[in-house]
């Protein structure tokens, strides 16, 4: 039985890959790159369920840019010959696993939900239509495809997995570099880890009515984050604010939508956050079909008084 | 096969194709929830939105450094509305590609199509895509598309800039923005935040209906039908259905003290604010 192979640019999400191939009962390597010495990535995936951590450092894999990132992983692959191949469902993960899947000419699964195993292939959801509907997938023999990321736990333990270190690696020659990188300021908002968020949409009127927002989050010691509207259309809030499916998958313990009317768009975003809370004027949006509380009003309204009332309770 | 670098004739102008797919309006769509079915009758159909973004950028690329821009359409008939309101919004000509083997194909499929259609094209600097389309939103067919071309694929460009043969892309990536370079010819995709779709003007919408629209199909590609569509495809879709919701759906109306106090208790009770 061929096993899993795994790659991810984050080590720690590699670990999430790492339990969904324990899961499925299958053999789990892991995939390391670089331009470096790779032992720090090497023993942070030297955990429970990995038999084996490929290597290859190499002085093309420094950005990890598309091109020999894609070379590298096609000469890790067929060396294992695996069944299925994993990569995080974050950017770099989703611009390889096609790439890679177009030149093995096997099957591409991006953002796979609840992956399992079926005869020949995967099987997984995936949503579409903006979140409206949930098409069961399956592949039709090998296959690629990237996991949505914080779906499963991080593997851990401390095991000894085989380390092979590839030296033949040729990238093919290529044509792009990269002239720089601005890296998100520190400090910087991290939505996706937040325990916390409180998310404006349309039902706001302007760029500084945002403040009422603000107050809200700072009592809740909450981060702001927002619908696509605001961050890419209108641009009143940095696109790494934007929850959504062509923003940020986010999980907190609270979400708050206020003004958000739920685009299906959005609620793949947030759906996974443990407590939802809407606020809106229009009763008939889809946001109240996936709160846990609602109110049906004006935001203006509502907000300063919800602010009012939890910094009183909550001591602020 | 694509064209080597420095085999292009500076003076030639800029050829820039940009790929859009026609897709049904996802926000107009009814929901049977009750018996777990969507309802696609009468449904309402547009350019993805974020391939309008990739066809704005591709115009405004030509508004600055010249070209001439062909968009191309994989899709069903009546995609030709669609294909008509890309040339209003500032593609010079089109090429509609609709056969009945390339239905129901996987995102792998229909790269494998566009490749051909480029390959047809023949000449080209540049080739645009969005990251994804609001459907299906796999995100697949920028990168194939360049690995069957052999082109190098800048992806989630929020910032692209030509000057001779060097391209360079703004690449709005998870942890920053990376700023690459490399020659073209190169596949690049979009960000949604690259750019605003204009709407095209009534005088543009009307001589979007004087521009050259082709429409091509399997035997002008000579593609055989068994390497595509449904036929070919490694990942089918075996159902659809409705997502449930297993939230509370507590709705407090009336006047906002009022609604803000039950819900701040709420909160309170749930612990889910400390």
């Amino acid at each position: 039985m061929a096993g899993v192979l795994v790659y991810s640019d984050s080590s720690d999400s590699a670990l999430e890959l790492v339990t969904l191939g324990s899961k499925l009962g299958r053999e789990v390597s892991v995939v390391v790159l670089g331009s470096e010495d790779l032992s720090d990535q090497t023993k942070k995936v030297s955990v429970n369920g990995v038999s084996t951590v490929y290597q290859i450092s190499s002085d093309a894999l420094s950005n990890l840019l598309a091109g020999p990132t894609v070379d590298a992983l096609e000469s890790v692959y067929s060396r294992v010959s695996p069944d299925y191949m994993f990569f995080s469902s974050t950017k770099k993960g989703k611009e390889l696993a096609p790439r890679l899947a177009a030149r093995l000419k096997i099957g591409c699964i991006t953002d796979a939900m609840k992956p399992e195993l079926n005869e020949n292939g995967i099987t997984a959801e995936r949503l579409v239509l903006g979140g409206n509907a949930i098409a069961t997938v399956a592949s039709r023999g090998p296959a690629v495809a990237t996991i949505p990321l914080r779906a499963f736990e991080r593997a851990s333990g401390n095991a000894s997995p085989n380390v092979i270190k590839i030296e033949d690696f040729q990238p093919r020659p290529t044509r792009t570099i990269v002239l720089g990188r601005k890296e998100k300021q520190k400090g910087q908002v991290n939505i996706k880890d937040a325990e916390i968020i409180v998310s404006a949409g349309r039902g706001f009127k302007k760029k500084e009515d945002l403040a009422i927002l603000e107050e809200l989050a700072k009592v809740l010691n909450a981060v702001v984050g927002a619908s696509r509207p605001l961050t890419s259309d209108l641009g009143w809030l940095p696109e790494d604010r934007q929850v959504g499916l062509s923003g940020t998958t986010v999980k907190p313990k609270l979400y708050i939508a206020v003004g958000i009317s739920g685009q299906i768009q959005h609620l793949t975003g947030m759906r996974e956050s443990k407590l939802v809370v809407a606020i809106n004027t229009d009763k008939n949006a889809p946001i109240f079909q996936e709160c846990d509380y609602g109110i049906v009003g004006d935001l203006y309204a509502i907000i300063p008084e919800l602010t009012k009332d939890l910094k009183l309770q909550l001591g602020r | 096969m694509t064209q080597q670098p420095g085999t292009k004739e500076k003076k030639n102008p800029l050829e820039i194709i940009v790929c859009f797919k026609h897709v049904i309006d996802e926000t107009e769509l009814r929901i049977d929830r009750a018996n777990n079915k969507i309802n696609f009758e009468g449904a309402k159909t547009k350019i993805s939105d974020d391939d309008k973004n990739a066809i704005e950028e591709a115009v405004r690329i030509k508004e600055k450094n010249g070209g001439i821009i062909t968009v191309v359409c994989v899709g069903p008939a009546d995609a030709k509305k669609s294909t008509k309101e890309a040339l209003a919004m500032g593609c010079d000509r089109a090429r509609l590609i609709v056969d009945p083997s390339f239905q129901d194909g996987d995102a792998l499929s229909t790269a494998y199509i566009l490749s051909q259609v480029v390959k047809k094209i023949g000449k080209f600097d540049l080739i645009l895509t969005s990251t994804g389309t609001t459907d299906s939103y796999t995100g697949i067919v920028g990168p194939a598309l360049a690995e069957y071309l052999d082109l190098p694929q800048l992806t989630y460009a929020s910032k692209i800039t030509i000057s001779g043969n060097k391209l360079t892309v703004d690449r709005a990536l998870d942890d920053g923005i990376e700023t690459v370079e490399c020659e073209i010819p190169a596949l690049v995709t979009v960000s949604r935040e690259i750019n605003q779709p204009r709407f095209p003007t009534l005088i543009q919408i009307m001589s979007a209906g004087k521009k050259e629209l082709l429409e091509w199909n399997a035997q002008t590609l000579g593609i055989n039908p068994s390497v595509v569509g449904k036929a070919d495809s490694k990942v089918e879709v075996k159902s659809l259905s409705v997502p449930k919701s297993a939230r509370k759906k507590v709705i407090f109306e009336g006047k906002p003290e009022d609604a803000a106090k039950q819900l701040a208790e709420a909160l309170l009770k749930e612990g889910a604010v400390k």
